[in-house]
């Protein structure tokens, strides 16, 4: 990312961001509300315009959205009176990547039931973090772009999602975690990016 | 595609809107069938049939301002937006423009699926109450052209299809006229979603559509159809011209605007300022994907 | 924590808090806006000297006949009015049901006065801003008409010349409102008639918008139900008939929807105020009988099925 700029109706949402991401890192971003983390995400995954810079994806400039990308933006998105496993077959038909095995073993990692037909909508605050969950990692992008992976859920389900993301690392994926709370990250994360105002500033090393 | 509007039919509140409205549509239906005998000077000239009553149905104004309307102004929140999954479905078109492709393809899936399904509701009530699926033009029809043309406006019509459309085959004056109302709910359906995407809320889609359709009530039932001004050079008793503005509202692209307007002509005239328009409107869709921010949530919804 | 009382004074934060927010206000100004164009492309456009034919054969053939009160009942008594009242009942206060419950911010409410306080002050609200909410609107109308029209100086030059003995031995047989005005008894006593019919068909759709808030998420559907029951009423009387007899028992329950809408027709009509009435207190009892459901609801308890 080079000089990005974002400006909504004159209001900096985000002022020159610089980074260098490489694959088989995590990098977190930690910020108050408003500090400008879910507007990077938004334009790192193309649905929102940048004002100005570039953003370059393995060299090329990236002018469209992003490809082969898993994310979690702002809340959890279902459809709230299917169960969680029709949730991802009806994601999984537009690329037609995932199969039906991929999808169980996706549901199956984060602690869901493929065989449950409870609706979604039913589930608590911390299945339906799981479900969003399971559709970032689906279709096993090459990106994985989330923001607050942890929250709501139990102490368990932290420890078995922090281990899928190392494991995505070691996998050579890039992966982008935000959140308001160092802790949560600390023990994932590369690099982690503190953020304030739409400005990245220095990074800390955290290892 | 097909999973996403299975997705859409499946939601509650979808189909108990489309049920109450069909409801409408059924009792108001009802009262168009009841009398199935077309009389003239106290003679029985012909019976309705299945075929006539569905290009009455498509044809008749009032159905389009109490139920055809009000049900799509109804769906639009459905339509435009996938309320749940948005972004993820947007995410996974790769690229704005198949974004923006699948946007338009689904306005146009749903209001083809709307007419198909008024015009099942209408077959079968029509089968129901008739029992006439005869597709021959009844002999009351040239009664009633040759009327049209000698009278104009003041001849009385049983049914509500314009002069000429007897020299057609009734199932291309019948396709003909549910091409026109499928064009004319695309656009529709675009024009929503243009306004939601350009200010963010849904509301506003469906406020431009209300505001389009009340506008041709008004100049329709209020105006009939033209604008008077007064035109000294005219004789005494007359000194009055009209300028026929039910053109420039969506009227023509449903139905005709006078009982006297020539059938094909009109036709020719809604079908391409429909495609005109969802040609104008879809282009500025693209545009708006192309240059604009995505997957916001409704402001202030 | 006290409840006694709670109800009233929750009603009563309610009532003010809809009287006062730009909602209320905003439909007000819309519908007098939509007014406005009415009167304008009805009456002071054809008035502009009547397009330079004043005084002409033409102009009494076109016979500017709408007094302010003629024009009233014209625009009270328009389809389009007619279809359209079911919705200014409700959009009153029903959506504030629906947006409180989407922010989680009715839990706040909930957890401080109670669950039957916060249910009977929205749903009472609902329905008395429905009515007030008419009969703004119907207040707005009778300024408008009266200013717009009754004090507009062509308006006054077009009664003169119309009120001339040219024009007067033919003008009996032409239609002209201010006969009206000045033949009918108890224009005020029609006014306050209004109101009165105008408010309790406001408090119905906003009592029938309330319950409908109260099981639904759907703003749309909430504010298009009252509407479409109406005029699936209406057209299901006439399939009724066909259907069962004219004099059947269904038809002859049904015609009585004819009079509850807020037509003109309908403002010195006792029965059908009576059956407004009637219909209110049914509205109550179904709300009374849906609130142990609602709770259930609230709660979490069932899942959201619209």
């Amino acid at each position: 990312m080079n000089n990005i700029n974002k400006t909504i109706k004159g209001v900096s949402l985000l002022t020159d961001i610089n980074l260098a991401l490489e694959s088989g890192h995590i990098y977190g971003f930690v910020g108050d509300n408003g500090s400008g983390k879910t507007v990077l995400f938004k334009v790192l995954l193309g649905l929102m315009h940048k004002t100005s810079g570039t953003i370059l994806v393995d060299g090329r400039e990236q002018k469209d959205l992003m490809q082969d990308v898993g994310f979690i933006i702002e809340r959890p998105e279902y459809i709230p009176y299917y169960s969680a496993k029709k949730n991802l077959e009806i994601i999984a038909a537009y690329r037609k990547v995932a199969d039906d095995q991929r999808i169980r073993t996706v549901l199956e990692m984060f602690g869901l039931d493929p065989s449950d037909k409870k609706a979604v909508g039913k589930y608590s605050l911390g299945m339906k973090q799981k479900l969003a969950l399971s559709m970032a990692f689906l279709e096993d992008p090459k990106v994985l772009i989330l923001d607050e992976p942890l929250s709501a859920l139990d102490a368990d389900s932290v420890q078995e999602a922090r281990k899928r993301i190392l494991e995505e690392k070691k996998r050579g994926k890039l992966v982008l975690i935000a959140s308001h709370y160092p802790e949560d990250i600390q023990s994932l994360c590369d690099e982690v990016y503190w953020m304030k105002n739409g400005h990245v500033l220095p990074s800390k090393e955290n290892k | 595609m097909r999973e996403t509007i299975g997705a859409v039919v499946r939601k509650p509140v979808f189909r108990i809107k489309l049920i109450a409205i069909s409801l409408l549509f059924v009792v108001s239906l009802i009262e168009q069938v009841s009398n199935n005998y077309i009389q003239s000077s106290g003679q029985q000239v012909g019976r309705m049939t299945v075929i006539l009553l569905l290009m009455h149905t498509f044809s008749y104004f009032s159905f389009y301002l109490s139920v055809f309307f009000v049900g799509y102004i109804l769906l639009i929140p459905d339509i435009v937006k996938d309320a749940f999954i948005e972004r993820q479905t947007m995410m996974r078109c790769q690229s704005r423009m198949r974004a923006a492709k699948y946007a338009i393809g689904k306005i146009i899936a749903f209001s083809i699926l709307y007419v198909i399904w008024f015009v099942m509701l209408t077959i079968l009530v029509g089968g129901i109450w008739f029992h006439d699926f005869s597709l021959a033009w009844p002999k009351f029809m040239d009664i009633q052209q040759r009327q049209l043309a000698a009278n104009g406006l003041s001849t009385i019509t049983w049914i509500n299809i314009p002069v000429g459309a007897g020299k057609y085959p009734t199932l291309l004056v019948a396709g003909l006229i549910c091409l026109r109302s499928t064009i004319g709910f695309i656009f529709l359906g675009l024009l929503a979603l243009l306004v939601t995407l350009i200010t963010g809320k849904t509301r506003n889609g469906m406020g431009i559509v209300i505001l389009l359709a009340a506008i041709a009530g008004y100049v329709k039932l209020y105006m009939n159809d033209v604008f008077t001004y007064w035109n000294s050079a005219h004789p005494i008793g007359n000194k009055r011209s009209y300028i026929r503005i039910s053109k420039a509202t969506i009227t023509p692209l449903f139905t005709t605007c006078l009982k006297s307007d020539e059938f094909m002509p009109w036709m020719r005239y809604g079908i391409i300022a429909g495609i005109l328009l969802c040609v104008i409107t879809g282009a500025g869709i693209m545009l708006y994907y192309r240059k604009g921010d995505l997957g916001d949530e409704d402001r202030d919804e | 924590m006290k409840k006694e009382g709670s109800t009233a004074s929750m009603l009563w934060l309610d009532i003010r808090r809809g009287f006062c927010s730009k909602r209320f206000w905003g439909i007000v100004g819309v519908v007098t806006i939509v007014f406005v164009v009415f009167l304008t492309l009805d009456i002071i456009y054809p008035l502009q000297k009547y397009y330079n034919g004043y005084g002409t054969f033409d102009w009494k053939l076109d016979s500017i006949s709408m007094a302010p009160f003629a024009v009233r009942i014209g625009i009270l008594s328009m389809d389009l009015f007619i279809t359209f009242f079911p919705f200014i009942g409700v959009i009153a206060y029903a959506g504030t049901i629906i947006d409180e419950r989407k922010d989680g911010y009715c839990y706040q409410i909930i957890q401080k006065r109670g669950f039957h306080s916060y249910y009977w002050s929205h749903f009472v609200a609902s329905g008395l801003l429905g009515g007030l909410l008419a009969v703004a609107i119907l207040i707005s109308l009778y300024l408008l008409t009266d200013i717009g029209i009754g004090q507009n100086p062509l308006w006054k030059d077009a009664m003169q010349v119309y009120l001339t003995p040219e024009f007067g031995s033919e003008s009996e047989t032409v239609y002209f409102g201010i006969h009206i005005l000045t033949k009918s008894a108890g224009h005020v006593e029609l006014v306050l008639l209004g109101m009165v019919s105008f408010f309790l068909t406001g408090c119905l759709f906003g009592l029938l918008g309330a319950i409908i808030a109260f099981v639904s998420d759907a703003r749309v559907l909430v504010y298009a139900m009252p509407m479409i029951i109406m005029e699936t009423g209406c057209g299901g009387l006439y399939a009724i008939s066909l259907l069962f007899g004219r004099d059947s028992v269904a038809a002859n329950v049904l015609a009585y929807f004819y009079n509850i809408t807020g037509a003109y027709i309908s403002f010195g009509n006792l029965l059908s105020r009576c059956i407004v009435i009637f219909l209110i207190i049914l509205m109550l009892c179904i709300g009374k009988g849906m609130e142990s459901k609602v709770v259930r609801y609230y709660l979490g308890e069932e899942i959201r099925q619209v």
